[in-house]
């Protein structure tokens, strides 16, 4: 097979990804700037705790996959504690803005920041599922 | 039938040479603590590979390398992300070379891309939570760098692996 040289079109490739990028990056600032009220815990994609931000606090979830260790200060939110391989959801930054989130793949878990009406139709999700 | 052989043998190497890549990787991960950006070093082989030998030759590298790679450093879950990732990356990078669309840096590129976005979609169908696709913007990016370094160095080596082959 041989083996094109560089050119034009790989330049006009990488363009239009950067650009790409930029949209999607520059996107969310429009609608998620405010700052969020609430953390909303996921494990497996469903609720399993709801918690105000205005009192600190650390919560250990605790599950299937593993343990993490969420601390909750000056309404902002951090994994301080995860024994899982990669630990990439202690190493993110506090998370505080509505729709932010940490995510921890290898024990399916995610935070993430709402602010009070924005979780309210997926809660009569969830309550409708329990029923 | 000798050609055969050299085939076999170059495929072995090539499936050895990307279990070596993906351990360093996961012994030091070249990434900068964000889910998914990586340097991705085992697709410096399917990429190049892909230049040297039958495409079903370096499919079959590809997959084995996935497994036996996830199964002794990962664990199920990092399979399922695996794979998704690889297979996708493999038919775009697999299109690319065989209609000569791009340079091997802007294949490797679309390649890294096109297998980040997979796992995202996978992430997403596990996680069930729009919140993943905050990453996208920052594995597009780190895909194109890590794709122009993967392309550059594939570059140098498809001409060695070419000589290899033809016995030299």
């Amino acid at each position: 097979m041989e083996v094109k040289k560089f050119g034009k079109r790989d330049l006009l490739f990488i363009g239009v990804v950067l650009s790409i990028a930029a949209v999607f990056s520059v996107f969310p600032f429009f609608f998620q700037k405010e700052e969020g009220d609430t953390a909303v815990i996921r494990v497996n994609g469903e609720v399993t705790q709801v918690v105000p931000l205005d009192e600190d606090r650390s919560i250990t979830v605790k599950n299937d996959y593993g343990t993490n260790v969420i601390e909750i200060r000056g309404g902002t939110v951090r994994i301080s504690e995860a024994d899982c391989p990669d630990k990439i959801c202690a190493d993110h930054a506090s998370i505080s803005k509505n729709g932010e989130s940490i995510v921890c793949l290898p024990h399916k878990l995610i935070v993430e920041i709402c602010k009070d009406g924005s979780l309210a139709e997926e809660d009569q999700e969830v309550d409708a599922v329990a029923e | 039938m000798k050609e055969k052989t050299k085939r076999i043998a170059l495929a072995g190497m090539l499936t050895a040479l990307a279990m070596i890549f993906s351990y360093i990787e996961a012994v030091i991960p070249f990434s900068v603590g964000i889910a998914g950006v990586k340097l991705g070093l085992a697709n410096l082989v399917v990429l190049s590979g892909l230049y040297v030998l039958p495409a079903r030759d370096v499919f079959t590298v590809s997959i084995t390398r996935i497994l036996l790679s996830s199964l002794l450093f990962g664990n199920l879950m990092a399979l399922a992300y695996s794979l998704a990732g690889g297979v996708v990356s493999f038919f775009v990078m697999f299109f690319l070379v065989k209609h000569q669309v791009l340079s091997p840096v802007g294949v490797s590129t679309a390649g890294g891309i096109a297998h980040n976005t997979a796992q995202i979609l996978v992430a997403y169908a596990v996680l069930q939570s729009a919140g993943i696709f905050f990453y996208l913007p920052v594995l597009l990016i780190s895909g194109i760098l890590a794709g122009i370094v993967v392309g550059a160095v594939s570059r140098r080596l498809i001409p060695v692996w070419k000589n290899i082959l033809k016995g030299r």
